[in-house]
């Protein structure tokens, strides 16, 4: 289903819970350290890398193959690279702030409708 | 008396709690989703699917003690075939998509607002990225 084709009163109410969620400072910053993550071209385009070979990587696996040491070190070797990465880690730090609310709003919604949210709005 | 000015205070948990609730109300009657509850609930009062369900279990502990068995696996496979052909499991699949896909709909949207995936990073206890 596009999104917009969900009803009014649907999409006002989650309009309401993205701004009461965007008013807390904790979002706030998270915002401010995504803008500045995507403002800046290199940490972009280590982070397009890491997620590119990441995916390769796990995709193989899931279909059962192995992997070898000469293509695991250089993942290991990305992965430490944008760990390192300041503001990265500067926007996955925001993020583990970011989250407890996002689970306290999550919970809500998952005890009105009886079933956990979080997992059924996911893609199976 | 003056009139003082508002303050622009950032919104309390509590207010996020309620605008929340607010939001699972809307989604839990929208007809989508009584269709899938009401799925489920057919699904829980019919017998021929509780006794279906009862066999595989059944099968599947049998398996686990005789592995490789290809008798067993064969049985098993045929029972999870014959449940899938029963009418409530087959409405309730269908039910279950339209659900998934309209409260992933209400995922989307949320998600772009806030740039962050909501429901990956709602789950309570989960230390992962993403």
């Amino acid at each position: 289903m596009n999104p917009n084709e969900l009803p009014q009163d649907i999409q006002d109410a989650i309009g309401a819970l993205a701004d009461a969620l965007l008013a807390d400072p904790q979002a706030k910053y998270y915002q401010q350290v995504v803008a500045a993550l995507e403002s800046d071209p290199e940490a972009c385009a280590l982070e397009r890398r890491f997620m590119d070979l990441y995916n390769r990587l796990v995709t193989r696996q899931q279909i059962g193959e192995q992997l070898s040491q000469q293509e695991v070190d250089p993942f290991y070797a990305l992965r430490s690279e944008y760990n390192a990465n300041p503001l990265v880690a500067a926007r996955n730090n925001a993020l583990g702030a970011f989250k407890p609310l996002l689970a306290e709003a999550g919970e809500q919604i998952s005890i009105q409708i009886g079933l956990d949210f979080t997992e059924l709005a996911r893609p199976k | 008396m003056e009139v003082l000015p508002v303050l622009n205070l950032p919104t309390t948990h509590e207010e996020i709690e309620q605008i929340a609730m607010k939001l699972g109300d809307l989604l839990r009657e929208h007809p989508i989703y009584q269709a899938f509850m009401r799925s489920i609930s057919d699904l829980e009062s019919d017998t021929q699917v509780s006794d279906l369900s009862s066999k595989i279990h059944t099968q599947e502990n049998a398996l686990i003690s005789e592995r490789g068995n290809a008798e067993l696996a064969d049985e098993l496979k045929r029972l999870n075939q014959s449940l899938e052909t029963l009418p409530s499991i087959q409405s309730y699949r269908v039910a279950e998509t339209d659900a998934r896909a309209f409260l992933n709909a209400v995922n989307i949207l949320l998600s772009e607002t806030l740039k962050v995936d909501f429901a990956a990073n709602a789950k309570r206890g989960c230390g992962c990225g993403g």
